[in-house]
């Protein structure tokens, strides 16, 4: 996707019709639009987002420049568009939406508008030339959203204050499985289970009360699954809901006016912190102690055997000397031709058989010289300096119990904290810490239900496995169901290769993320540090656990918004050719708010290369620090300057 | 010997999974939730057997059932063989009671695998073994198991019996014992 111009009429502060044409040059690909705070330049974003989808990310919702509903008089229609000019896939699209407003009431002091009737249209120009139009909100809809999903879109337009969370969000599996094309292929395995409980109920369970019954429990289990997921969802959203409320709280209490609250509350939350990489400081230690335990276990206990084993060979060393240069092969032959050297009969049962069946133990392939040197390697190699044991055990546990004691330590500290924030004398600053401690409470509780319900699901989906394992042997056995066992095999082997390869791009995807990011990181991060990706996509330190300061989460989101949009870009394509990413522009919405010049710069460094198409909106002063790296990648320059409290206009730099 | 899968029974199965960590398909690991010694299986088949002919416990194996059953894989144990190894030769020189004539222990230890005729034998010889492991299994199981409290409680009597063995058993003149042997 590649944005070509944004055009504005009578939107919010941009009064008329302004445009901004952004740089599509591919090695001046940066365009930076500076204004000062208030100027519009978030304002430009949610034009973008109003655009696309339909949503009006402001407190207010009118859209209408006030100056010109302030001219309107009664019955007066105005109206607000939104035009983005862009390419995608070779074909060239025009998405206007308008929204028209009528002016209801009049008076000296304000004038009323409602809106009336809005409007969105799409142009589409096929690479060929011929111009099509697409009708219909929905169809709109839908081709916006296979362009640039409506999911994605906060990471690809983000803003300064959403940078800190967005690599710190619960769940970012759904936007990358998006991003890179994951989607069609979960879908595609989505419709084969719908496929499956098909066939399943084709099943002619007529004559069979056990299959019939097996049908039966089948449906009420889907019914029950149905429940339980729709369940989860609800109780997610509450625990949601009670998160933010608690987050919320916080934050009233970190910026509270009464000093002592504030500064309590920062210490509980540093306490907090620390507490968190005590705990896992602790889960480590209690691991190596573990470890420290089993190395060698066998060496420290068995020593005892060990010197018993050594005292044997020892004192039986010479005799159990065999006869030298001779062989057991020597003796098998003497054996089977049936008469020893001196003549005597070796067959079996005879005492020369038995002396030399004797003799012959005692003979190589190795002689018992080696054997024994072999053994005594081993006890060497094995045999573990029982003392450097012991000193191992004792150290990891002593570190073990040091953190068990810290964990103690900073409880305790949290506890005293707590009960001092309840002494607070301002009856306010008690109320929301209440609040919040409720809020918490309930944060808690919903985590317990929400694993009861995660297990439950857990054992129906099992369950519901075995059921279709039964029914499917039924159909195998019966004669009359032949055909849809064939289907059903048929649709288990087209559903296990669509698993194989999604768990395989997936793994793939994982990997080349993790690498990205890992790249990214280093050229933008002036320390020492990798990060990794779990399971949820969520990026984590390798190693040591400090605090993150804003900066670094910044850098952290970067770095993962920059590997994202870059892998998109690099297509990772696999053996049968399945082109799975796109490409996405990358929009920027003060994105330095939070960040020191040192990170402004190596961020810098990196952006051009991380989309086709950068486009930045940031302070002058922002701006300054990152000009130094960015000033042969600016295809355009725009200032945003503020008329009045009603007015922006958009100028371009040359 | 110790390049095929392995598999316990019974009660023998049941204090193996008590004491190791389990993975995740094992069906009723939920059952299990103490604090876990051993990582693997393989790590209790390395170090089980010394620990059962220490404290002098040789235990019955038990009869293949099929209500409780741990299989230890062929992977695992090839890896380890080595040790495996070692420990074997240990317990087959020094297992008086199972052979009194040390000649035939010496063969045992050394000789009795490389001979084909000896295969019952070498069956033996490996049911000994197992035998000291499922003793090594219900030792440890005893200690840390049977009055399990909590982790905590756990860790330090692990701590403490390791302690405590160097003292009671007089580890380091047994040390110094094994240096001479080894360098004569």
């Amino acid at each position: 996707m590649i944005i070509r111009k944004l055009e504005m009429f009578n939107f919010r502060q941009f009064i008329g019709r302004q445009e901004i044409e952004f740089s599509a040059d591919t090695s001046k690909n940066v365009t930076a639009l500076i204004g000062v705070n208030t100027s519009g330049k978030t304002t430009i974003i949610r034009a973008f987002e109003w655009c696309l989808y339909g949503t009006i990310n402001f407190d207010t919702k009118i859209l209408l420049n006030d100056d010109i509903r302030m001219l309107m008089s009664e019955r007066d229609i105005e109206k607000v568009y939104v035009k983005i000019y862009f390419e995608h896939n070779k074909n060239s699209y025009i998405l206007t939406r308008t929204q028209e407003y009528e002016c209801i009431d009049k008076t000296n002091s304000d004038v009323k508008i409602k809106d009336t009737s809005k409007n969105v249209t799409l142009e589409v120009k096929v690479g060929d030339g011929q111009t099509k139009s697409i009708v219909g909100d929905y169809n709109i809809e839908k081709s916006i959203n296979r362009i640039l999903p409506e999911d994605l879109e906060e990471y690809f337009f983000f803003g300064g204050e959403r940078i800190s969370s967005i690599a710190n969000k619960k769940d970012l599996s759904k936007a990358v499985k998006g991003v890179m094309g994951l989607e069609p292929i979960e879908q595609a395995m989505n419709h084969l289970k719908t496929v499956v409980g098909c066939f399943n109920d084709m099943i002619d369970v007529s004559e069979n009360e056990n299959a019939k019954k097996l049908q039966e429990n089948l449906h009420s289990d889907k019914e029950k699954l149905v429940v339980f997921e729709e369940n989860l969802d609800v109780k997610n959203n509450e625990k949601k809901y009670w998160s933010d409320k608690e987050e919320e709280y916080l934050a009233k209490l970190l910026t509270s006016p009464i000093m002592e609250a504030k500064q309590l509350t920062e210490k509980i939350e540093n306490c907090k912190k620390a507490l968190k990489g005590c705990k896992e400081k602790f889960e480590k230690n209690k691991k190596k102690f573990i470890d420290a335990f089993n190395n060698k276990l066998y060496g420290y206990f068995g020593s005892v055997a060990i010197k018993n084993a050594l005292s044997t060979i020892e004192n039986v060393k010479d005799n159990v000397e065999g006869i030298p240069n001779m062989e057991q092969i020597a003796i098998d032959y003497l054996i089977k031709r049936g008469h020893c050297i001196c003549g005597a009969d070796l067959s079996k049962g005879t005492e020369a058989y038995e002396h030399i069946m004797a003799e012959r133990r005692k003979l190589p392939p190795e002689s018992i010289g080696t054997i024994i040197n072999v053994y005594k390697q081993d006890a060497i190699r094995s045999g573990v300096d029982s003392l450097e044991y012991l000193n191992s055990v004792k150290l990891n546990y002593d570190d073990y119990r040091k953190e068990s004691i810290n964990i103690i330590d900073v409880e305790d500290e949290i506890r005293e904290l707590t009960e001092k924030m309840n002494k607070v004398e301002d009856v306010g600053v008690r109320e929301i810490e209440e609040t919040r401690k409720e809020s918490k409470i309930k944060c808690d509780e919903l985590d317990g239900e929400i694993t009861d319900i995660k297990s439950n699901i857990k054992s129906l989906n099992d369950e519901i496995g075995k059921i279709e394992d039964r029914l499917k042997k039924f159909a195998q056995d019966d004669v009359k169901n032949s055909k849809i066992s064939k289907y059903l095999d048929y649709t288990k082997v087209v559903r296990d290769f669509f698993d194989k390869k999604y768990k395989g791009k997936e793994s793939e995807v994982r990997t080349e993320l993790t690498d990205k990011v890992n790249e990214i990181f280093k050229k933008m991060y002036h320390g020492n540090r990798t990060v990794t990706i779990d399971e949820n996509y969520n990026v984590k330190y390798v190693g040591t656990d400090t605090d993150e300061s804003d900066g670094l989460k910044a850098v952290k989101s970067f770095a993962f918004i920059s590997a994202l949009v870059s892998l998109a870009k690099e297509n990772i394509i696999d053996d049968s050719d399945m082109k799975l990413g796109q490409e996405y522009p990358l929009v920027m919405d003060a994105p330095f708010s939070n960040v020191d010049e040192i990170h402004i710069s190596n961020i810098c460094k990196i952006l051009p290369d991380a989309a086709n198409q950068v486009i930045m909106v940031l302070m002058e002063k922002d701006w300054e620090h990152a000009e130094k790296q960015l000033e042969n990648y600016v295809g355009k320059k725009y200032t945003i300057s503020k008329d009045t409290e009603t007015k922006s206009y958009i100028k371009e730099e040359m | 010997m110790f390049d095929r899968d392995v598999v316990f029974y019974g009660d023998n199965a049941k204090y193996l999974k008590s004491l190791c960590v389990l993975a995740p398909n094992v069906p009723d690991k939920d059952k299990y939730n103490n604090f876990k010694i051993f990582n693997t299986y393989v790590d209790a088949y390395v170090s089980c057997p010394l620990l059962g002919y220490v404290y002098s416990r040789k235990g019955t194996i038990s009869n293949e059932s099929k209500n409780d059953s741990a299989r230890i894989f062929a992977e695992a144990i090839i890896k380890r063989e080595n040790e495996l190894r070692f420990i074997y030769k240990t317990i087959m020189l020094i297992d008086e009671e199972y052979e009194p004539n040390v000649e035939k222990r010496i063969y045992n230890a050394f000789r009795a695998e490389t001979n084909e005729s000896d295969i019952e034998l070498m069956n033996q010889n490996i049911k000994i073994f197992n035998k000291y492991f499922v003793g090594g299994l219900e030792f440890l199981y005893e200690k840390f198991v049977e009055n399990y409290v909590d982790e905590d409680t756990c860790i330090d009597k692990i701590h403490k019996f390791v302690e405590d063995f160097y003292s009671d058993q007089n580890v380091e003149k047994v040390q110094k014992q094994i240096q001479e042997l080894l360098n004569s």
